[in-house]
């Protein structure tokens, strides 16, 4: 996981020496070659650099920062330049030496700790860069971006509350924070709350609007909410910003091929894999495009090297288990799957694959153990139930057949689901088109089917919300307080609360005698 | 900074998951598929084994030479409500008695009803030309048709048939003087409400001797609000606006009618144990003595919610046992947008099995009678599980070479005309399948070299198969929507062959008879039938392909019961059996084998 932070310019101070020199082909603009004429010195050099990177050129930059080193190779601030550039070239090691570099020279520099913390997520070190990010804290605990590089580690270590805790903190620091907002929508994203994820990752973008990672997310969130060509849009924009950076295309690829379009997100993972060739992840999803294509032999090879590549990463086992057992290779099959399960012990869909193939190669016990692993983890799991039950059947009949009873009462579940959420549907239809009183009805409808079923919370905080359309704020807040006590942390009810009680507090300002009345 | 949300996510939303959230509005429960389908993929196409040859084979269509014309429709092209996207069936039956298969189409309608609309009933003149005769026949305007079923209810020797509708099913009882009329409700079959029937088959389940009527149904909308045209649906598939349904709308159940033994019929549905809680999408109502004790059960391939198998008690009742069985779900336990459904023995074990079309993403299914009750989904093992992407329909186990294995025949055809616009490949228009029994538990894919009959686009619905120019090879009529039908024929060589039409004792066709023919080969099984492949009727008269076989013994167990066996039947005619009167007719093919008998 690489972590968005700023990186700003820390301008030196020190000594000059005529040593230092660009390369020939890295031509400063008229002042900055006039002062390295006349007094060369590090911080001529460090405005030079910052000049070269202005205009783009990373190359000459590096040199310029590299010159004010030679110039004054104790200067903290110089080595900070320097590994703040090799962060922007991508050059990760170098940049970590960097930083370390100035701290060695300056150990209470509170943003190279932050500095080197990044870099060292995008290295993978997520504990070292942990303590670095706490170093920066404890010098300066208002530094925005070791908040913002501490509540990553929280996502990075699966802590998603943990990390959106810490990114609004960040943003209480500092509203205007672009990657604070993008990496707060990234996580709110990864929670599935992506209409609150939309908020941020739009902000973000606003705030930075050549910001090719905050283009992309947005892009990969409006998707992800139905909003396709626009999501589309905006990360074909960030491909455009930036051409030669795999990931830009490695969303573009996602995106396609959530909407459909297979032989899109083929060409875009398929770039991906020409930039970044060592990418596990782009060889997965170009496998996996090649995979939904139906193009299995051409799928695997891209498949093997990611798993290669990223031995911890399940995906690329899962779908070469796929490939195998669609040929009928259960034995190939099986043990890709252990695989997966050995790494993602509760994935019950890949249990529950290996139950199959366990049964198809006449291997009961294991297949026994397999389901009874998938149903552990996911009770529900319908395939693994009627698995169960068929494969204990002979050996234990009244167990298979208290789990066909458990398969039957949850397909129920299911068609009542669908049922009520049919139902649930055409009341939004009839709110489209500002039919409140038959949204209402249908959204009664739907409740009544529903029962206990598992969008209960959803159907009660969607009639809520129709109802105060209708006016009828009662009624609406009654049904969103039930909802509530269903889904406590449904952001969308709280803020649907908070309206109402605001509504109510500005009624009774304007007519102090309204209580009184009442 | 990249958290791979996305990517762990797209695991979780494969293939399987076909569509995905329209507006943050959408309740979760929207992410599920408007029909039941596995995302399956296709397994790699398996090669012949060494030395095995695949027949030639070429299937050619000849419906506009042989003037069948009619265009059948189902709803609008743009497509706004679920009952445009079923289609309809059709009956090959011998109205008229005169040893000639004629062809009978359901129609459809419009949302906004068109009553020149009707079906048509073709003569076959021989030497594969028709005539359309509806206007002669007294048929006009149905209604909105789905189905149709044939038998002869008064025992009289007319063929009459049972059309299913969107609204009122219609029985059209034969005179006997080439007509039909309308006599649904003095024969007791009109319900009181409007319902969605689809599939049906006469079936003598009492074995009274008198046909019994099974009526499968699709949607309840009477109890609900009819759904939102597509546009104001708020339902998508692969991110397409489409009409809702059938998930989610309300279910059905199967209505069993009692014959009075005076044609008339009373509704039994509850008293005879047919009776389930209306969860279920019904279409294909398939009959068969699956068990061999002698009594017919029946089959029913239900959408996108689990198919029903009544197992009859031989007490005038049945018991459901689709998940019992294992009929009711695929062998990974997923209910499957169930279509047609055909039954043969495919494997020659003397026990009928049973085959299911599907919806896209998804395979066929091919359940293997394990001869105790129960069945296994054996598509993968049998070669079956390819042509995934396309929406299967009617289908038929037809032995195409004659060779004496049942091979397979299935047609397809999305069901959204529109789907071809939104470039998220698929066609509306799909190709048949043809599969070749090769004899030892496996199926050979030759769809895609068995003629322009089997690799032309339409989008086709119902299937049913006769030797409509008794020449001892079997045709395919299939019902194209929103265009003539189509009439397949194997211009291929095929073996020797015996057609057999068995009647009762009191003349009519004797629905539930077995049929098992014996050669030095081995036997072979097959089931005088009303209904099945999808919303159809084939020809009553059973077609055994032989090989090189000459000679064969006949064997008929009768509905009620009795066998009769005929010794040395000679090769390539027609036999026309009567119970307890032995062979009453034959009458020689129109042309021998054309070429030599296909080698393995």
């Amino acid at each position: 996981m690489k972590v968005a932070l700023g990186l700003g310019l820390v301008l030196a101070t020190g000594f000059s020496a005529s040593s230092a020199q660009l390369p020939k082909e890295c031509k400063p603009n008229s002042d900055n070659e006039g002062a390295i004429r006349d007094s060369p010195s590090a911080k001529v050099y460090g405005q030079t650099g910052h000049w070269f990177e202005k205009q783009g050129n990373l190359k000459c930059a590096l040199a310029a920062y590299e010159a004010a080193i030679q110039l004054e190779p104790s200067s903290a601030e110089a080595h900070y330049n320097l590994g703040a550039a090799h962060v922007r070239a991508q050059q990760f090691t170098n940049a970590a030496a960097e930083f370390r570099l100035a701290l060695q020279y300056k150990p209470d520099m509170a943003l190279a700790h932050s500095s080197l913390g990044s870099v060292l997520m995008d290295l993978g070190k997520s504990a070292e860069a942990e303590t670095e990010f706490r170093a920066a804290l404890r010098l300066n605990p208002k530094l925005v971006p070791a908040v913002v590089g501490l509540g990553m580690v929280r996502a990075n270590q699966g802590d998603d509350q943990g990390a959106e805790k810490l990114l609004r903190q960040a943003l209480e620091l500092d509203a205007n924070n672009a990657k604070a907002h993008l990496n707060l929508g990234l996580v709110l994203a990864k929670q599935e709350k992506f209409t609150e994820a939309e908020t941020e990752v739009d902000q973000a973008v606003k705030l930075a609007p050549e910001d090719a990672a905050a283009l992309a997310a947005a892009g990969r969130v409006k998707v992800r909410l139905g909003k396709t060509t626009e999501g589309i849009g905006l990360v074909r924009k960030a491909v455009t910003l930036a051409p030669q950076s795999a990931v830009a295309h490695l969303d573009l690829g996602m995106v396609l091929a959530e909407s459909y379009d297979l032989a899109g997100a083929l060409t875009e993972e398929s770039e991906a894999v020409r930039l970044a060739p060592r990418s596990a992840l782009a060889h997965l999803n170009r496998g996996r495009a090649l995979l939904d294509l139906g193009r299995n032999a051409e799928a695997k090879p891209d498949l093997e090297l990611a798993s290669h590549l990223a031995p911890q990463m399940p995906e690329p086992y899962y779908f070469l288990a796929l490939i195998e057992k669609q040929a009928g290779n259960y034995s190939r099959a099986i043990p890709l799957l252990k695989n997966v399960v050995k790494l993602r012990p509760r994935n019950a869909t890949a249990w529950n694959l290996l139950g199959q193939c366990y049964e198809s190669t006449s291997q009961t016990q294991e297949a026994v153990a397999a389901w009874k692993q998938a149903v552990a983890v996911d009770p529900d799991n319908t395939q693994a139930l009627w698995g169960l039950s068929r494969a204990l059947k002979p050996t234990d009949p009244d167990e298979a057949a208290r789990l066909m009873a458990r398969y039957t009462e949850v397909q129920k579940k299911h068609r009542i689901v669908d049922e009520a959420g049919t139902l649930g549907n055409d009341a939004l239809a009839a709110g489209k088109a500002h039919d409140w009183p038959e949204a209402t009805r249908q959204f009664q409808k739907a409740i009544e089917v529903c029962g206990d079923c598992a969008i209960k919370a959803d159907l009660h905080k969607k009639l809520g919300l129709t109802e105060c359309q209708m006016g009828d704020i009662e009624k609406g807040e009654m049904e969103l307080r039930l909802a509530q006590t269903l889904k406590p942390a449904d952001p969308d009810i709280e803020r649907a609360l908070q309206r109402i009680a605001l509504a109510r507090a500005k009624v009774s300002a304007s007519d102090p005698n309204r209580h009184k009345a009442n | 900074m990249r958290i791979p949300w996305l990517r762990s996510s797209w695991i979780s939303s494969s293939a399987v998951a076909a569509f995905i959230l329209v507006s943050s509005l959408l309740l979760p429960c929207q992410g599920r598929a408007q029909m039941a389908s596995s995302g399956a993929k296709d397994q790699p196409a398996r090669p012949l084994p060494r030395g095995m040859k695949a027949p030639s084979v070429n299937f050619q269509d000849v419906a506009a030479r042989a003037g069948l014309t009619a265009v059948i429709v189902s709803g609008d092209l743009d497509q706004s409500a679920v009952i445009e996207n079923t289609g309809t069936g059709v009956a090959v039956f011998d109205y008229d008695n005169d040893g000639l298969p004629d062809i009978f189409f359901v129609q459809g309608n419009r949302l906004k009803p068109d009553t020149t609309l009707t079906p048509h009933l073709y003569h076959n003149l021989g030497g594969l030309r028709f005539e359309d005769v509806t206007e002669k026949a007294g048929i006009a305007h149905t209604g909105w048709g789905q189905g149709v079923c044939a038998g002869d209810v008064d025992n009289d020797g007319n063929v009459d048939l049972f059309l299913t509708q969107w609204g009122h099913n219609v029985f059209l009882h034969n005179t006997g003087k080439g007509t039909f009329r309308h006599e649904t409700r003095e024969r007791g079959l009109d319900s009181p409400g409007a319902r969605w029937s689809t599939g049906c088959a006469f079936i003598d389940y009492d074995r009274d001797g008198w046909l019994d009527l099974v009526v499968a149904n699709y949607i309840d909308f009477d109890s609900q609000q009819p759904p939102r045209p597509r546009e104001r649906s708020g339902c998508q598939w692969k991110g397409i606006p489409v009409p809702c349904g059938p998930r989610g709308l309300k279910g059905e159940t199967v209505t069993l009618y009692h014959n009075d033994g005076h044609g008339h019929f009373t509704e039994v549905t509850k008293q005879a144990g047919i009776q389930t809680p209306p969860d279920y999408h019904g279409f294909t109502v398939l009959t068969g003595d699956f068990d061999n004790d002698g009594w017919p059960d029946f089959f029913v391939a239900c959408d996108s919610s689990p198919s029903l198998y009544f197992h009859n008690k031989k007490n005038g009742t049945f018991e459901e046992m689709g998940l019992a069985s294992g009929l009711a779900v695929n062998e990974t336990g997923r209910e499957q947008a169930g279509m047609g459904a055909t039954a043969a023995d495919y494997d020659g074990d003397g026990y009928l099995d049973i085959f299911k079309t599907n919806f896209s993403s998804d395979t066929n299914t091919l359940y293997r009678n394990l001869g105790d009750g129960t069945f296994s989904d054996v598509t993968t093992r049998a070669g079956l599980a390819v042509q995934t992407r396309y929406v299967k329909w009617g289908t038929a186990f037809i032995d195409f070479d004659n060779d004496g294995w049942k091979d397979l025949f299935v047609a397809a055809g999305h069901v959204y005309p529109f789907v071809d616009k939104y470039g998220v490949g698929e066609q509306f228009r799909q190709p048949r399948q043809l599969y070749w029994n090769r004899g030892d538990g496996e199926f050979f894919d030759m769809s895609y070299t068995a003629g322009p009959g089997i690799t032309a686009g339409h989008s086709s619905r119902g299937v049913a198969v006769g030797d409509l120019d008794n020449d001892g090879s079997e045709e395919i009529v299939v019902v194209n929507l929103f265009e003539p039908p189509s009439l397949l024929k194997n211009f291929g060589p095929h073996g020797n062959a015996l057609l057999v039409r068995a009647l009762t004792a009191s003349g009519r066709d004797a629905i539930g008879a077995r049929i098992t023919v014996t050669s030095s080969r081995g036997s072979q099984i097959d089931e005088v039938r009303s209904g099945g492949y999808f919303l159809s009727q084939s020809d009553f008269r059973i077609h055994f392909g032989l090989g090189p076989a000459t000679k064969v013994d006949v064997t008929i167990r009768w509905p009620q019961a009795d066998t009769e066996t005929f010794k040395d039947v000679a090769a390539n005619q027609e036999i026309i059996a009567q119970e307890g009167k032995g062979i009453v007719e034959r009458h020689p093919l129109s042309s021998p084998p054309s070429g030599p008998p296909h080698q393995r």
